[in-house]
């Protein structure tokens, strides 16, 4: 265990500072709508458009995590390409973390311009930080990542989230 | 649709509503199906039984939704939510009853700054949680 952690270690520090751009195309409404829906958000601008006109909004109101909870905004890898667990090999793009399990530790979130159906958005994800623990568990690896989402039409900045993962 | 607060209307100390969430296997399931979560851990009760767990996990994002909803229902629709974050402490499986409160810490004008949490029916922490929105003007 020791040495798979201090494999993936190194390979993740490898990845530390490359910003990756991640083109998640327009924020589909419906996508929108089953999101708020799902954490509760079942009625108002969340998913009806007038509600969200009333307010000054183009679209539907996004909730506030659904730009930072979706873990995939591609098709993703084929079944056959997933670990036993479910999880992609890949789960922060193209930082390789060797395979290891990621927890989600908690979010840091700044919102500069409200979130609404139909923006064309592009994400900007860097791996800011990896950091090697001792855990009750044994080791892991703490995982430190930046988000910035912009609109891809002016590149208005609309959410930065640091968000924290526990790899074992 | 919750009331609208303005700014003037809080002051600190005050609670910040209540939230009760009991999410179930289906909830986890759509939760998973709309973030594209391929992970077993939330779905497959015999696979979390392997990891030492009762039953599928509330995903950490999940946790954080009901946080930011509570904030965002109390503060009412024309209020803004700037600034969220939360931690996971504690797993909760389906069938778990979350409740989520939360207490105004500060107010600097327009801005209402809370303390959040939510709690498991043991009375055990899932994930506290800090926010922070601007209320409109009483005449805006």
């Amino acid at each position: 265990m020791t040495a798979l952690i201090d494999e993936a270690y190194e390979r993740a520090r490898a990845g530390v500072g490359k910003v990756q751009e991640i083109p998640l195309g327009v924020l589909a409404e419906r996508d929108v709508q089953r999101f708020s829906l799902v954490v509760g958000h079942a009625d108002g601008p969340y998913q009806d458009r007038a509600a969200a006109a009333d307010l000054g909004h183009d679209g539907l109101l996004a909730a506030p995590l659904y730009l930072t909870a979706v873990l995939g905004w591609e098709t993703g890898p084929a079944e056959d390409d997933l670990l036993a667990d479910g999880n992609s090999t890949t789960p922060l793009g193209d930082v390789d973390v060797a395979g290891l399990r990621l927890m989600g530790g908690g979010q840091d979130l700044t919102f500069h311009e409200p979130v609404v159906a139909g923006l064309d958005v592009v994400m900007h994800a860097e791996v800011t930080a990896v950091t090697r623990k001792e855990g009750r568990s044994g080791p892991l690896l703490v995982i430190e990542v930046h988000r910035r989402y912009v609109d891809a039409t002016d590149g208005r900045l609309l959410v930065e989230c640091h968000e924290s993962f526990l790899a074992r | 649709m919750s009331a609208q607060l303005f700014a003037g209307d809080v002051t600190v100390g005050d609670t910040v509503g209540e939230l009760v969430v009991t999410p179930t296997e289906i909830t986890l399931f759509r939760f998973s199906a709309m973030t594209w979560n391929p992970h077993r851990i939330h779905f497959d009760t015999p696979y979390a039984a392997t990891e030492g767990y009762p039953g599928p996990l509330v995903h950490a994002h999940l946790h954080g939704s009901y946080l930011a909803r509570l904030v965002v229902e109390w503060a009412g629709p024309r209020s803004r939510l700037t600034r969220f974050r939360w931690q996971n402490r504690q797993y909760a499986v389906p069938g778990d009853e979350l409740r989520i409160t939360g207490t105004v810490t500060s107010v600097d004008g327009r801005l209402v700054s809370c303390e959040l949490a939510e709690t498991n029916q043991r009375g055990e922490t899932c994930a506290p949680g800090w926010a922070t929105v601007e209320l409109p003007e009483k005449n805006s």
